[in-house]
């Protein structure tokens, strides 16, 4: 079991007039190799949720379990590695662009590396690979951050966390903000790290990015988990519970099968994997 | 990053928070006078600094500040505690002559102690009385007060808008820049960053994570704050209207007038000498004299 919330609760401020509950009773699991995505409503802890995952919040009461380290406000159960926990678990903050600091890019995503006691040969490879992985080619390397476009910034900062190869990536809306083709290759990229086995999860308002690419859902509201489900159960749903976008490809396929087309819906998860479907459907075999 | 909420605007509906700003940033002033007004004998001037204390102590307690902030704030001031003490016993007041302890050939004198005694108690009191006034009023309402206060100076062509503008921007970007730097340090501990131990060189390296992209983030904020403003027409010399307006009302004039007997009271005691102890209770002349 790498990830296991037990009776998780947590309050920003806790004993001021500032006092404010952000999560309540979490209890839910992650399992090793798969593709978690948590959607929710704006302020429903999405983010507080995530951010336990490496002892950057500890838990006001239960606690946090990620392989054997332990994060929990007990001083005898968690764990001392702290450090350790951080290279595990790689999280990607929302709008990571603006965290880029040093004179070039190859310096800035072998910061992390280096943090972690790699020499500094070692962390430069890792970062040249991290950069050529999000896309970046070698005529980035010696350039300053802050001469990259905004989306090749947001490359720079995940190639930061992804130079430090963790085998649990918690990404929070890696996709806002970018135009529809730079969002999708993020995404493919996320998909390939997924495929070589790295565990990932997700906080995402994108529905058809849910549809697509996970195999979890976890349904968020008021600081409770409402529901882990799959997207296809969650989806399938008639009345919209949580008032979460269904995705127009996933109405379609609806309607299609509404109307009487046989479809597997498990099978269809994007444009190409519709077409596949409706030829399958109809018999015609290229 | 938690000491960052001392001093915070509460949002309480206490007497004093429905207060004035006007008069609330006055009668600080004027309290700050009595605290600091020297007397010439030192039983005075702690009977006098006991009876403002619990005053102020009233009042702390009125408007629902918990002792427990207080004391937080207060933590900061031990370090500072601790020199006075030491400079205080090193540097003995002149006159010095009651030895309260004897070390080899060095002698700590009664005076020294008090000394720091006084001193430390005003700051206490200085404390409270910050504490009541940032607890009680929106810093925003702070600004429209001092900026009623500069009024005079308009006469002689000084930016009074202009700086009561710049001061309640500032004050509006402390909790957005606070937010701001959890983030980014959340982020840079993220990749490994360790903000609280390590040597000295990794301690630059860590705040130079922080720094840089806080004051990207910063220069970035004002200039679009500054297009935003531009694009709504601002213009600082124009004649504003407001929004809300500061109300002064009945418990502002009673209070100022209190205040205003608290702080006559301690001056005329003082000036006049007036040792009303010594009065009262015939103490014998060695005590008054210390």
């Amino acid at each position: 079991m790498p990830i296991k919330y037990t009776d998780v609760s947590f309050t920003y401020n806790d004993k001021t007039p500032f006092s404010y509950e952000a999560l309540r009773g979490v209890n839910l699991e992650i399992l090793d190799g798969s593709f978690t995505a948590i959607v929710g409503k704006t302020g429903c802890g999405k983010s507080t949720l995530i951010q336990q995952l490496n002892g950057l919040l500890i838990p006001s009461e239960g606690e946090v379990a990620v392989n054997q380290y332990v994060v929990s406000k007990n001083r005898k159960r968690r764990t001392k590695k702290i450090k350790e926990l951080r290279k595990l678990v790689g999280i990607v903050f929302q709008f990571p662009e603006y965290q880029l600091f040093e004179e070039t890019v190859e310096k800035d995503v072998a910061f992390g590396p280096k943090n972690f006691g790699l020499s500094n040969e070692e962390a430069l490879k890792n970062a040249h690979d991290a950069l050529r992985l999000v896309g970046l080619d070698d005529t980035f390397f010696k350039r300053s951050p802050f001469d990259l476009s905004g989306g090749e910034r947001r490359r720079v900062a995940i190639a930061g966390i992804l130079a430090l190869k963790p085998s649990i990536l918690v990404l929070d809306e890696p996709t806002a903000g970018l135009d529809p083709r730079g969002a999708r290759e993020m995404m493919k990229l996320f998909k390939g790290l997924h495929d070589n086995g790295t565990t990932v999860i997700l906080v995402t308002h994108d529905m058809n990015i849910v549809l697509e690419y996970s195999d979890t859902v976890i349904v968020m509201e008021d600081g409770e988990v409402r529901e882990i489900t799959t997207p296809l159960q969650l989806f399938n749903q008639e009345n919209d519970l949580y008032s979460l976008e269904t995705p127009l490809l996933y109405k379609f396929v609806k309607l299609l099968s509404d109307q009487g087309l046989k479809l597997n819906l498990n099978e269809i998860k994007d444009i190409e994997s519709l077409g596949a479907a409706i030829a399958k459907a109809r018999g015609n075999k290229k | 990053m938690k000491g960052m909420t001392l001093g915070r605007y509460a949002p309480f509906n206490t007497v004093i928070h429905r207060m004035d700003p006007r008069s609330k940033l006055l009668m600080l002033v004027l309290m700050m006078v009595a605290v600091f007004y020297g007397y010439q004998s030192q039983v005075m001037t702690f009977v006098m600094g006991g009876i403002i204390f619990i005053l102020i102590l009233t009042i702390l307690l009125i408007s629902r500040i918990s002792l427990k902030q207080l004391f937080s704030s207060l933590k900061a001031l031990w370090i500072m505690i601790i020199i006075l003490l030491i400079i205080n016993v090193l540097v003995p007041p002149i006159g010095a002559s009651k030895i309260a302890l004897s070390i080899g050939t060095y002698n700590i004198f009664w005076e020294s102690i008090l000394q720091s005694a006084k001193i430390i108690l005003r700051l206490v009191m200085m404390i409270s009385l910050t504490l009541i006034l940032t607890a009680t009023t929106k810093p925003l309402d702070l600004t429209y007060a001092l900026e009623w206060y500069m009024y005079p100076l308009k006469l002689i062509k000084f930016p009074t808008h202009e700086i009561a503008m710049t001061i309640s921007i500032a004050l509006r970007f402390i909790p957005t820049l606070l937010d701001e730097t959890m983030r980014i340090m959340n982020a840079q501990a993220s990749r490994g960053v360790d903000f609280e131990h390590g040597k000295v060189k990794e301690k630059i390296k860590a705040i130079l994570s922080l720094i840089v992209p806080l004051f990207m983030s910063a220069f970035q904020r004002s200039e679009e704050l500054a297009n935003a403003m531009e694009a709504r027409g601002y213009n600082p010399r124009a004649k504003r209207t407001r929004y809300r307006n500061l109300h002064w009302g009945i418990s502002d004039t009673l209070s100022l007038i209190f205040v205003i007997t608290i702080t006559t009271g301690v001056i005329v005691t003082s000036v006049m000498n007036w040792n009303f102890i010594e009065m009262i209770f015939n103490i014998p002349t060695w005590v008054v004299i210390l």
